[in-house]
Protein backbone atom coordinates (compact mmCIF):
# COMPACT_ATOMS: atom_id res chain seq x y z
CA UNK A 1 0.00 0.00 0.00
CA UNK A 2 1.39 3.59 -0.77
CA UNK A 3 1.96 5.78 2.28
CA UNK A 4 1.45 9.46 2.62
CA UNK A 5 5.21 10.42 3.03
CA UNK A 6 6.23 12.79 0.07
CA UNK A 7 7.95 11.14 -2.95
CA UNK A 8 11.39 12.08 -2.95
CA UNK A 9 13.19 11.77 -6.13
CA UNK A 10 17.20 12.45 -6.62
CA UNK A 11 18.54 13.65 -9.49
CA UNK A 12 20.20 10.17 -10.07
CA UNK A 13 16.76 8.31 -10.14
CA UNK A 14 15.55 11.02 -13.05
CA UNK A 15 18.62 10.30 -15.59
CA UNK A 16 18.12 6.76 -14.99
CA UNK A 17 14.87 6.96 -16.20
CA UNK A 18 15.20 9.28 -18.80
CA UNK A 19 17.72 7.06 -20.31
CA UNK A 20 16.04 3.55 -19.42
CA UNK A 21 13.01 3.92 -19.83
CA UNK A 22 11.40 7.34 -21.44
CA UNK A 23 14.51 7.11 -23.65
CA UNK A 24 14.66 11.19 -23.11
CA UNK A 25 17.96 13.00 -23.85
CA UNK A 26 18.48 15.45 -20.94
CA UNK A 27 21.10 17.81 -20.80
CA UNK A 28 22.84 18.43 -16.89
CA UNK A 29 20.68 21.28 -17.22
CA UNK A 30 18.05 19.85 -17.67
CA UNK A 31 17.61 17.39 -14.94
CA UNK A 32 17.11 19.55 -11.92
CA UNK A 33 14.02 20.93 -13.04
CA UNK A 34 12.61 17.89 -14.25
CA UNK A 35 13.03 16.84 -11.02
CA UNK A 36 11.53 19.10 -9.23
CA UNK A 37 8.43 19.11 -11.78
CA UNK A 38 7.89 15.57 -11.23
CA UNK A 39 8.69 15.44 -7.25
CA UNK A 40 5.46 18.08 -7.41
CA UNK A 41 3.87 16.62 -9.68
CA UNK A 42 4.21 12.58 -8.74
CA UNK A 43 3.02 14.29 -4.94
CA UNK A 44 0.02 15.76 -6.48
CA UNK A 45 -1.09 13.02 -8.29
CA UNK A 46 -0.27 10.22 -5.19
CA UNK A 47 -3.11 12.63 -3.56
CA UNK A 48 -5.96 10.45 -5.58
CA UNK A 49 -6.48 8.05 -2.62
CA UNK A 50 -8.09 5.05 -3.90
CA UNK A 51 -11.64 5.78 -2.57
CA UNK A 52 -11.16 8.22 -4.85
CA UNK A 53 -11.83 6.31 -7.63
CA UNK A 54 -12.48 2.71 -6.86
CA UNK A 55 -15.68 1.78 -8.59
CA UNK A 56 -15.21 3.88 -11.72
CA UNK A 57 -14.23 3.01 -14.98
CA UNK A 58 -11.96 5.29 -16.93
CA UNK A 59 -13.72 8.56 -18.24
CA UNK A 60 -12.36 7.76 -22.13
CA UNK A 61 -15.04 10.24 -23.88
CA UNK A 62 -16.37 13.78 -22.22
CA UNK A 63 -20.01 13.52 -23.22
CA UNK A 64 -21.71 16.16 -20.46
CA UNK A 65 -25.33 16.19 -22.22
CA UNK A 66 -27.07 13.99 -20.34
CA UNK A 67 -26.47 16.28 -16.77
CA UNK A 68 -29.23 18.11 -17.21
CA UNK A 69 -31.95 19.87 -14.67
CA UNK B 1 -9.58 59.96 -33.39
CA UNK B 2 -13.00 61.56 -33.50
CA UNK B 3 -14.63 60.96 -29.41
CA UNK B 4 -17.15 58.59 -31.94
CA UNK B 5 -14.40 56.00 -32.07
CA UNK B 6 -13.32 55.52 -28.26
CA UNK B 7 -13.66 51.98 -28.17
CA UNK B 8 -13.05 51.76 -24.32
CA UNK B 9 -16.52 53.88 -23.92
CA UNK B 10 -18.29 51.62 -26.18
CA UNK B 11 -19.27 48.16 -26.38
CA UNK B 12 -19.33 45.57 -28.84
CA UNK B 13 -22.88 45.65 -29.13
CA UNK B 14 -23.37 49.53 -29.87
CA UNK B 15 -19.92 49.70 -32.27
CA UNK B 16 -21.77 46.66 -34.22
CA UNK B 17 -25.19 48.67 -34.44
CA UNK B 18 -23.78 51.89 -35.46
CA UNK B 19 -22.05 49.63 -38.29
CA UNK B 20 -24.79 48.44 -39.30
CA UNK B 21 -26.73 51.52 -39.51
CA UNK B 22 -23.97 53.31 -41.46
CA UNK B 23 -23.55 56.23 -38.52
CA UNK B 24 -19.66 54.91 -38.30
CA UNK B 25 -17.90 52.46 -40.60
CA UNK B 26 -15.98 49.51 -39.93
CA UNK B 27 -13.21 51.27 -41.47
CA UNK B 28 -12.81 54.30 -38.98
CA UNK B 29 -13.62 51.58 -36.11
CA UNK B 30 -10.61 49.38 -37.32
CA UNK B 31 -8.19 52.20 -37.25
CA UNK B 32 -9.11 53.48 -34.17
CA UNK B 33 -8.62 50.35 -32.49
CA UNK B 34 -5.46 49.78 -34.85
CA UNK B 35 -4.27 53.83 -33.08
CA UNK B 36 -4.26 51.91 -29.54
CA UNK B 37 -2.46 48.87 -30.34
CA UNK B 38 0.21 51.18 -32.25
CA UNK B 39 0.55 53.12 -28.97
CA UNK B 40 0.44 50.77 -26.46
CA UNK B 41 1.49 47.63 -27.61
CA UNK B 42 5.55 48.37 -27.71
CA UNK B 43 4.88 48.65 -23.96
CA UNK B 44 2.27 45.89 -22.75
CA UNK B 45 3.04 43.29 -25.83
CA UNK B 46 -0.40 42.41 -26.20
CA UNK B 47 -0.20 41.64 -29.39
CA UNK B 48 2.71 39.01 -31.18
CA UNK B 49 1.67 40.02 -34.64
CA UNK B 50 -0.87 43.22 -35.61
CA UNK B 51 -2.54 42.42 -38.99
CA UNK B 52 -2.34 46.12 -39.76
CA UNK B 53 -3.09 45.77 -43.46
CA UNK B 54 -5.25 42.15 -43.35
CA UNK B 55 -7.42 44.39 -41.19
CA UNK B 56 -7.98 47.31 -42.99
CA UNK B 57 -8.97 45.13 -46.14
CA UNK B 58 -11.37 42.81 -43.84
CA UNK B 59 -12.73 46.54 -42.31
CA UNK B 60 -13.80 47.67 -46.25
CA UNK B 61 -14.95 44.66 -47.28
CA UNK B 62 -17.49 44.79 -44.11
CA UNK B 63 -18.54 48.14 -45.09
CA UNK B 64 -18.94 46.79 -48.89
CA UNK B 65 -21.39 43.98 -47.67
CA UNK B 66 -23.34 46.77 -45.09
CA UNK B 67 -23.50 48.51 -47.86
CA UNK B 68 -24.97 45.52 -50.10
CA UNK B 69 -27.60 44.64 -47.44
CA UNK B 70 -25.98 42.44 -45.57
CA UNK B 71 -27.34 41.81 -42.29
CA UNK B 72 -23.78 40.92 -39.93
CA UNK B 73 -24.54 41.36 -36.59
CA UNK B 74 -21.26 41.93 -35.11
CA UNK B 75 -20.16 43.97 -37.98
CA UNK B 76 -16.91 45.65 -37.81
CA UNK B 77 -16.09 44.36 -34.09
CA UNK B 78 -12.13 44.11 -33.65
CA UNK B 79 -10.78 41.22 -32.48
CA UNK B 80 -8.16 40.02 -30.79
CA UNK B 81 -7.30 36.12 -31.25
CA UNK B 82 -4.82 34.10 -28.92
CA UNK B 83 -2.24 33.45 -31.17
CA UNK B 84 -3.03 29.17 -30.59
CA UNK B 85 -5.77 29.73 -33.20
CA UNK B 86 -5.25 29.95 -37.03
CA UNK B 87 -6.10 32.58 -39.13
CA UNK B 88 -5.04 32.18 -42.54
CA UNK B 89 -2.04 33.64 -43.65
CA UNK B 90 -0.21 34.32 -40.58
CA UNK B 91 1.65 32.56 -38.18
CA UNK B 92 0.28 30.77 -35.63
CA UNK B 93 2.99 30.73 -33.11
CA UNK B 94 1.28 29.58 -30.03
CA UNK B 95 4.00 31.73 -28.23
CA UNK B 96 6.75 29.58 -29.03
CA UNK B 97 9.33 30.20 -31.42
CA UNK B 98 9.22 26.71 -32.52
CA UNK B 99 6.38 27.63 -34.68
CA UNK B 100 7.16 31.03 -36.00
CA UNK B 101 6.90 30.14 -39.27
CA UNK B 102 3.78 28.18 -39.12
CA UNK B 103 1.53 29.22 -41.99
CA UNK B 104 -2.05 27.59 -41.58
CA UNK B 105 -4.01 27.83 -44.96
CA UNK B 106 -7.31 28.20 -43.44
CA UNK B 107 -8.88 29.82 -40.26
CA UNK B 108 -9.73 28.27 -36.98
CA UNK B 109 -13.61 27.46 -37.11
CA UNK B 110 -14.50 29.82 -34.14
CA UNK B 111 -12.28 32.36 -36.00
CA UNK B 112 -14.17 32.11 -39.39
CA UNK B 113 -17.62 32.18 -37.46
CA UNK B 114 -16.75 35.12 -35.91
CA UNK B 115 -15.32 36.61 -39.64
CA UNK B 116 -18.60 35.65 -40.68
CA UNK B 117 -20.81 37.70 -38.02
CA UNK B 118 -18.72 41.14 -38.79
CA UNK B 119 -15.73 41.08 -36.67
CA UNK B 120 -12.63 42.33 -37.82
CA UNK B 121 -9.11 40.24 -36.73
CA UNK B 122 -6.32 43.10 -35.68
CA UNK B 123 -4.16 40.65 -34.36
CA UNK B 124 -2.57 37.42 -32.72
CA UNK B 125 -2.52 38.02 -29.49
CA UNK B 126 0.47 36.97 -26.76
CA UNK B 127 0.44 33.77 -24.56
CA UNK B 128 2.06 32.15 -22.10
CA UNK B 129 4.30 29.44 -24.66
CA UNK B 130 2.06 26.66 -25.73
CA UNK B 131 -0.38 28.11 -23.48
CA UNK B 132 1.60 26.25 -20.43
CA UNK B 133 1.42 28.90 -17.73
CA UNK B 134 -0.66 31.11 -15.84
CA UNK B 135 1.35 34.52 -16.49
CA UNK B 136 2.13 35.17 -20.03
CA UNK B 137 5.49 35.65 -19.54
CA UNK B 138 7.55 34.67 -22.77
CA UNK B 139 11.14 35.06 -23.36
CA UNK B 140 10.58 34.53 -27.43
CA UNK B 141 8.00 37.36 -28.21
CA UNK B 142 8.49 39.23 -24.30
CA UNK B 143 6.54 39.19 -21.48
CA UNK B 144 2.69 40.30 -21.65
CA UNK B 145 1.94 43.33 -18.92
CA UNK B 146 -0.61 44.28 -16.71
CA UNK B 147 -2.50 47.23 -18.01
CA UNK B 148 -3.42 48.59 -14.64
CA UNK B 149 0.17 47.90 -13.36
CA UNK B 150 2.92 47.13 -15.93
CA UNK B 151 4.93 45.46 -13.05
CA UNK B 152 2.35 42.99 -12.54
CA UNK B 153 1.61 39.52 -14.77
CA UNK B 154 -1.64 39.76 -16.76
CA UNK B 155 -2.50 36.37 -15.66
CA UNK B 156 -2.37 33.69 -18.45
CA UNK B 157 -2.18 31.93 -20.31
CA UNK B 158 -4.65 34.14 -23.10
CA UNK B 159 -2.93 37.22 -20.99
CA UNK B 160 -2.57 39.15 -24.63
CA UNK B 161 -6.60 39.24 -24.93
CA UNK B 162 -7.51 40.80 -21.13
CA UNK B 163 -4.57 43.56 -21.98
CA UNK B 164 -6.43 44.26 -25.01
CA UNK B 165 -9.54 44.12 -24.03
CA UNK B 166 -9.04 46.28 -21.12
CA UNK B 167 -7.08 48.99 -22.62
CA UNK B 168 -9.32 49.59 -25.27
CA UNK B 169 -7.97 48.11 -28.24
CA UNK B 170 -10.33 45.18 -29.12
CA UNK B 171 -14.28 44.76 -28.06
CA UNK B 172 -13.92 40.86 -28.61
CA UNK B 173 -11.42 37.86 -28.17
CA UNK B 174 -11.18 34.41 -28.99
CA UNK B 175 -8.73 32.43 -25.93
CA UNK B 176 -8.52 29.36 -24.67
CA UNK B 177 -9.18 27.88 -21.48
CA UNK B 178 -7.66 24.05 -19.93
CA UNK B 179 -7.16 25.15 -16.21
CA UNK B 180 -8.26 28.93 -16.13
CA UNK B 181 -6.33 30.47 -18.96
CA UNK B 182 -9.45 32.89 -20.02
CA UNK B 183 -10.94 33.52 -16.50
CA UNK B 184 -7.29 33.93 -14.82
CA UNK B 185 -6.46 37.02 -17.11
CA UNK B 186 -9.60 38.41 -17.26
CA UNK B 187 -10.01 38.66 -13.63
CA UNK B 188 -6.55 40.00 -12.93
CA UNK B 189 -7.40 42.61 -15.68
CA UNK B 190 -10.83 43.65 -14.90
CA UNK B 191 -12.43 42.02 -18.18
CA UNK B 192 -15.12 39.13 -19.10
CA UNK B 193 -14.14 35.90 -19.59
CA UNK B 194 -16.48 32.77 -20.13
CA UNK B 195 -14.68 28.94 -20.26
CA UNK B 196 -17.56 27.13 -22.12
CA UNK B 197 -18.76 23.84 -21.97
CA UNK B 198 -16.67 21.32 -23.08
CA UNK B 199 -17.43 20.31 -26.58
CA UNK B 200 -19.83 23.76 -27.40
CA UNK B 201 -17.49 25.60 -29.14
CA UNK B 202 -15.43 23.99 -32.08
CA UNK B 203 -11.39 23.66 -31.39
CA UNK B 204 -10.69 22.76 -34.81
CA UNK B 205 -7.65 25.36 -36.01
CA UNK B 206 -5.93 25.26 -32.42
CA UNK B 207 -2.65 24.17 -31.01
CA UNK B 208 -4.09 21.20 -28.34
CA UNK B 209 -2.53 21.44 -24.86
CA UNK B 210 -4.95 18.73 -23.56
CA UNK B 211 -7.22 17.01 -25.64
CA UNK B 212 -9.73 15.92 -23.41
CA UNK B 213 -9.88 19.51 -20.94
CA UNK B 214 -9.08 21.88 -24.01
CA UNK B 215 -12.20 24.98 -24.16
CA UNK B 216 -12.27 27.67 -26.74
CA UNK B 217 -14.34 30.59 -25.49
CA UNK B 218 -15.18 34.63 -25.76
CA UNK B 219 -13.21 37.02 -23.35
CA UNK B 220 -15.05 40.72 -23.86
CA UNK B 221 -15.50 43.89 -21.95
CA UNK B 222 -19.18 43.15 -20.80
CA UNK B 223 -21.62 40.67 -20.29
CA UNK B 224 -23.38 41.14 -22.95
CA UNK B 225 -21.14 41.05 -25.31
CA UNK B 226 -19.48 37.70 -24.08
CA UNK B 227 -22.61 36.53 -24.84
CA UNK B 228 -23.11 37.96 -28.59
CA UNK B 229 -19.38 35.99 -29.23
CA UNK B 230 -20.69 32.67 -28.07
CA UNK B 231 -24.15 33.49 -30.01
CA UNK B 232 -21.72 33.36 -33.72
CA UNK B 233 -19.03 30.69 -31.66
CA UNK B 234 -21.31 27.88 -30.53
CA UNK B 235 -22.65 24.86 -31.95
CA UNK B 236 -21.77 21.88 -33.95
CA UNK B 237 -19.03 21.25 -36.28
CA UNK B 238 -17.85 18.07 -38.03
CA UNK B 239 -14.17 18.83 -37.60
CA UNK B 240 -13.87 18.19 -33.88
CA UNK B 241 -14.80 14.82 -32.65
CA UNK B 242 -15.97 16.22 -29.40
CA UNK B 243 -18.46 18.92 -30.84
CA UNK B 244 -21.88 18.80 -29.37
CA UNK B 245 -24.81 18.67 -31.51
CA UNK B 246 -27.40 19.66 -29.12
CA UNK B 247 -28.80 23.39 -30.54
CA UNK B 248 -27.66 26.75 -29.65
CA UNK B 249 -29.79 28.71 -27.34
CA UNK B 250 -30.49 32.41 -28.03
CA UNK B 251 -27.94 33.54 -25.18
CA UNK B 252 -29.11 37.15 -25.57
CA UNK B 253 -33.07 36.41 -24.66
CA UNK B 254 -32.92 36.01 -20.49
CA UNK B 255 -29.80 39.47 -20.76
CA UNK B 256 -31.83 42.03 -18.47
CA UNK B 257 -33.46 39.22 -16.26
CA UNK B 258 -33.20 39.56 -12.50
CA UNK B 259 -32.54 35.84 -10.67
CA UNK B 260 -35.42 35.65 -8.86
CA UNK B 261 -35.77 31.42 -8.52
CA UNK B 262 -32.01 30.92 -8.74
CA UNK B 263 -30.06 29.34 -6.57
CA UNK B 264 -26.57 30.23 -6.10
CA UNK B 265 -24.16 27.72 -3.97
CA UNK B 266 -21.17 29.28 -1.78
CA UNK B 267 -18.44 27.08 -1.44
CA UNK B 268 -17.08 28.27 1.03
CA UNK B 269 -13.71 25.58 1.81
CA UNK B 270 -11.69 25.47 -0.68
CA UNK B 271 -12.58 28.55 -2.56
CA UNK B 272 -13.36 30.93 0.15
CA UNK B 273 -10.71 30.93 2.38
CA UNK B 274 -7.55 31.62 2.40
CA UNK B 275 -8.31 34.83 0.81
CA UNK B 276 -6.35 38.30 -0.13
CA UNK B 277 -8.75 40.31 2.66
CA UNK B 278 -9.38 42.67 0.17
CA UNK B 279 -10.73 39.84 -2.07
CA UNK B 280 -12.78 38.71 0.70
CA UNK B 281 -14.10 42.26 0.87
CA UNK B 282 -15.53 42.32 -2.83
CA UNK B 283 -16.73 39.06 -2.36
CA UNK B 284 -18.57 39.54 0.61
CA UNK B 285 -20.03 42.75 -1.69
CA UNK B 286 -20.75 40.45 -4.69
CA UNK B 287 -22.26 37.95 -2.95
CA UNK B 288 -24.87 41.10 -1.30
CA UNK B 289 -24.69 42.26 -4.93
CA UNK B 290 -26.18 38.66 -6.36
CA UNK B 291 -28.80 38.55 -3.00
CA UNK B 292 -29.98 42.10 -4.56
CA UNK B 293 -30.80 40.64 -8.05
CA UNK B 294 -32.90 38.32 -6.81
CA UNK B 295 -30.74 35.30 -6.18
CA UNK B 296 -31.16 32.63 -3.13
CA UNK B 297 -27.98 32.22 -1.59
CA UNK B 298 -27.32 28.17 -0.40
CA UNK B 299 -24.09 27.53 2.05
CA UNK B 300 -22.72 24.22 0.33
CA UNK B 301 -19.90 21.95 2.10
CA UNK B 302 -17.76 20.85 -0.64
CA UNK B 303 -15.73 18.09 -1.01
CA UNK B 304 -11.62 18.38 -0.91
CA UNK B 305 -10.03 19.78 -4.13
CA UNK B 306 -6.60 17.49 -3.47
CA UNK B 307 -7.72 14.70 -5.74
CA UNK B 308 -9.54 17.02 -8.32
CA UNK B 309 -6.21 19.29 -8.69
CA UNK B 310 -3.89 15.98 -8.92
CA UNK B 311 -6.36 14.25 -11.50
CA UNK B 312 -6.48 17.39 -13.49
CA UNK B 313 -2.63 17.50 -13.17
CA UNK B 314 -2.16 13.95 -14.70
CA UNK B 315 -4.34 14.17 -17.69
CA UNK B 316 -2.97 17.90 -18.64
CA UNK B 317 0.48 16.75 -18.20
CA UNK B 318 0.23 13.48 -19.78
CA UNK B 319 -2.11 14.83 -23.15
CA UNK B 320 0.42 17.66 -23.40
CA UNK B 321 3.00 15.94 -23.56
CA UNK B 322 1.88 13.48 -25.83
CA UNK B 323 0.53 16.39 -28.35
CA UNK B 324 4.12 17.78 -28.07
CA UNK B 325 6.25 14.73 -28.01
CA UNK B 326 8.17 15.55 -31.43
CA UNK B 327 9.07 18.70 -30.13
CA UNK B 328 10.11 17.42 -27.07
CA UNK B 329 12.75 15.25 -28.41
CA UNK B 330 13.96 16.78 -30.95
CA UNK B 331 13.57 20.67 -29.88
CA UNK B 332 13.86 21.12 -26.48
CA UNK B 333 16.42 23.74 -26.14
CA UNK B 334 13.98 25.94 -28.34
CA UNK B 335 11.53 25.89 -25.22
CA UNK B 336 11.23 28.25 -22.54
CA UNK B 337 13.59 27.60 -19.25
CA UNK B 338 9.81 27.37 -17.83
CA UNK B 339 7.52 25.28 -20.24
CA UNK B 340 10.43 22.41 -21.02
CA UNK B 341 10.38 20.95 -17.94
CA UNK B 342 6.42 20.64 -18.18
CA UNK B 343 6.34 19.46 -21.47
CA UNK B 344 9.45 17.00 -20.37
CA UNK B 345 7.93 15.75 -17.05
CA UNK B 346 4.65 14.52 -18.74
CA UNK B 347 6.92 11.74 -20.54
CA UNK B 348 7.46 10.18 -17.58
CA UNK B 349 3.91 9.70 -16.17
CA UNK B 350 2.50 5.92 -16.48
CA UNK B 351 -0.65 4.75 -18.33
CA UNK B 352 -1.62 3.75 -14.63
CA UNK B 353 -1.03 7.34 -13.46
CA UNK B 354 -3.40 8.44 -16.45
CA UNK B 355 -6.24 6.05 -16.14
CA UNK B 356 -6.30 6.35 -11.90
CA UNK B 357 -6.97 10.24 -12.92
CA UNK B 358 -9.38 9.08 -15.43
CA UNK B 359 -11.49 7.20 -13.08
CA UNK B 360 -11.06 10.25 -10.32
CA UNK B 361 -11.92 12.53 -12.65
CA UNK B 362 -15.25 10.27 -13.61
CA UNK B 363 -16.07 10.67 -9.75
CA UNK B 364 -15.63 14.00 -9.53
CA UNK B 365 -17.88 14.29 -12.10
CA UNK B 366 -20.85 12.38 -10.85
CA UNK B 367 -19.90 14.01 -7.29
CA UNK B 368 -20.67 17.43 -8.45
CA UNK B 369 -23.74 16.21 -10.58
CA UNK B 370 -25.28 15.44 -7.27
CA UNK B 371 -24.07 18.13 -5.60
CA UNK B 372 -25.56 20.80 -8.33
CA UNK B 373 -29.10 19.39 -7.19
CA UNK B 374 -28.99 21.64 -4.51
CA UNK B 375 -28.42 24.92 -6.52
CA UNK B 376 -28.25 26.46 -10.06
CA UNK B 377 -24.79 28.41 -10.17
CA UNK B 378 -21.64 28.32 -7.65
CA UNK B 379 -20.31 31.24 -7.01
CA UNK B 380 -16.62 31.70 -6.23
CA UNK B 381 -13.54 34.14 -6.61
CA UNK B 382 -11.90 33.35 -9.62
CA UNK B 383 -9.08 34.46 -8.09
CA UNK B 384 -7.93 34.41 -4.05
CA UNK B 385 -5.24 37.38 -4.78
CA UNK B 386 -5.01 40.05 -7.04
CA UNK B 387 -2.57 40.48 -9.79
CA UNK B 388 0.96 39.35 -7.94
CA UNK B 389 4.62 41.13 -9.69
CA UNK B 390 6.42 39.77 -12.81
CA UNK B 391 8.73 37.20 -11.36
CA UNK B 392 6.64 36.33 -7.84
CA UNK B 393 6.50 32.35 -7.87
CA UNK B 394 4.18 32.19 -4.45
CA UNK B 395 2.12 34.25 -2.62
CA UNK B 396 1.07 34.75 1.31
CA UNK B 397 -2.19 33.93 2.35
CA UNK B 398 -3.55 33.37 6.02
CA UNK B 399 0.86 33.51 6.98
CA UNK B 400 1.36 30.40 4.75
CA UNK B 401 3.37 30.69 1.93
CA UNK B 402 1.23 28.96 -1.23
CA UNK B 403 2.83 28.24 -5.00
CA UNK B 404 1.03 30.48 -7.53
CA UNK B 405 -0.10 27.81 -9.41
CA UNK B 406 -2.22 26.33 -6.18
CA UNK B 407 -3.47 29.72 -5.56
CA UNK B 408 -4.57 30.84 -8.99
CA UNK B 409 -5.24 27.00 -10.79
CA UNK B 410 -7.12 25.27 -7.79
CA UNK B 411 -10.55 27.43 -8.09
CA UNK B 412 -10.81 27.22 -12.15
CA UNK B 413 -9.27 23.97 -12.59
CA UNK B 414 -12.03 21.96 -10.83
CA UNK B 415 -14.76 22.76 -14.00
CA UNK B 416 -11.53 21.86 -16.31
CA UNK B 417 -11.98 18.21 -15.30
CA UNK B 418 -15.27 18.09 -15.35
CA UNK B 419 -16.07 20.16 -18.44
CA UNK B 420 -18.71 22.70 -16.76
CA UNK B 421 -19.32 26.22 -17.75
CA UNK B 422 -17.81 28.99 -15.38
CA UNK B 423 -17.73 33.19 -15.79
CA UNK B 424 -15.45 35.07 -14.67
CA UNK B 425 -15.97 38.48 -14.67
CA UNK B 426 -15.11 41.66 -12.69
CA UNK B 427 -16.31 42.21 -9.16
CA UNK B 428 -14.25 45.24 -7.20
CA UNK B 429 -11.00 46.63 -7.25
CA UNK B 430 -8.02 47.21 -4.47
CA UNK B 431 -7.46 50.32 -2.80
CA UNK B 432 -3.80 50.31 -5.11
CA UNK B 433 -6.34 49.98 -8.15
CA UNK B 434 -6.31 46.15 -8.99
CA UNK B 435 -9.04 44.32 -10.49
CA UNK B 436 -11.00 41.68 -8.31
CA UNK B 437 -12.42 38.58 -10.42
CA UNK B 438 -15.80 36.54 -9.30
CA UNK B 439 -16.37 33.06 -10.48
CA UNK B 440 -20.11 31.68 -11.65
CA UNK B 441 -20.23 28.33 -12.40
CA UNK B 442 -23.17 26.30 -13.94
CA UNK B 443 -24.53 23.04 -15.42
CA UNK B 444 -22.46 21.67 -18.58
CA UNK B 445 -24.71 23.44 -21.47
CA UNK B 446 -26.33 26.04 -19.12
CA UNK B 447 -24.28 29.35 -20.54
CA UNK B 448 -27.92 30.88 -21.03
CA UNK B 449 -28.58 31.12 -17.10
CA UNK B 450 -24.78 31.96 -16.77
CA UNK B 451 -24.60 35.04 -19.04
CA UNK B 452 -28.02 36.17 -17.46
CA UNK B 453 -26.64 35.39 -13.93
CA UNK B 454 -23.48 37.29 -14.83
CA UNK B 455 -25.66 40.47 -16.25
CA UNK B 456 -27.59 41.24 -13.29
CA UNK B 457 -25.26 41.22 -11.11
CA UNK B 458 -23.17 43.52 -13.65
CA UNK B 459 -26.10 45.49 -13.07
CA UNK B 460 -26.59 44.86 -9.17
CA UNK B 461 -22.89 45.55 -8.41
CA UNK B 462 -22.52 48.69 -11.18
CA UNK B 463 -19.29 48.87 -10.55
CA UNK B 464 -18.54 52.85 -12.02
CA UNK B 465 -16.81 52.57 -15.44
CA UNK B 466 -12.62 52.11 -14.58
CA UNK B 467 -9.67 53.38 -17.47
CA UNK B 468 -6.16 51.82 -16.70
CA UNK B 469 -3.67 54.88 -16.49
CA UNK B 470 -1.70 53.84 -18.60
CA UNK B 471 -4.32 54.21 -21.58
CA UNK B 472 -4.41 58.07 -19.89
CA UNK B 473 -0.64 58.93 -20.67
Amino acid sequence: MPDDQPQRLSETTVRRMAQDVVRLPLTEAMVEPVRSTLEGLFNEIAAIKPEDREGFEPLSQVILEEWSR
Amino acid sequence: MSAALELLEKSAGEVSAQVRSRAISAVEVTQGALDRIEALNPQLRAFITVMTKQAQAEAAAVDRLIASGRDLPLAGVPIAIKDSFDVAGVPTTAGSKILANSRPQADAESVKRLRDAGCVVVGKSSLHEFAYGFTSRNPHYGDCRNPWDPARIPGGSSGGNAVALATGMVLGAIGGDTGGSIRLPAALCGVVGLKVTYGLVSRHGGVPLSWSIDTVGPMARTVADAARLLQAMAGYDAKDSACSRLPVPDYLADLGRDLKGVRIGIPHQGFFEPLDPEVGTAMQDSLEALKLAGAELVDVDWPSLEPVVGAHRSVLFAEASAAHEKMIRFQAAELSDDVRPLLQAGLFLTSGQYLAAQQARRKVIEQYRGLWSRFDLLVTPTSPIPAPEIGATTTRLDDREVPLVRAFLDLTLPFNLTGQPALALPCGFTRAGLPIGLQLVGRPFAERLLLQAGAAFEAARGLPARVPAVVRT
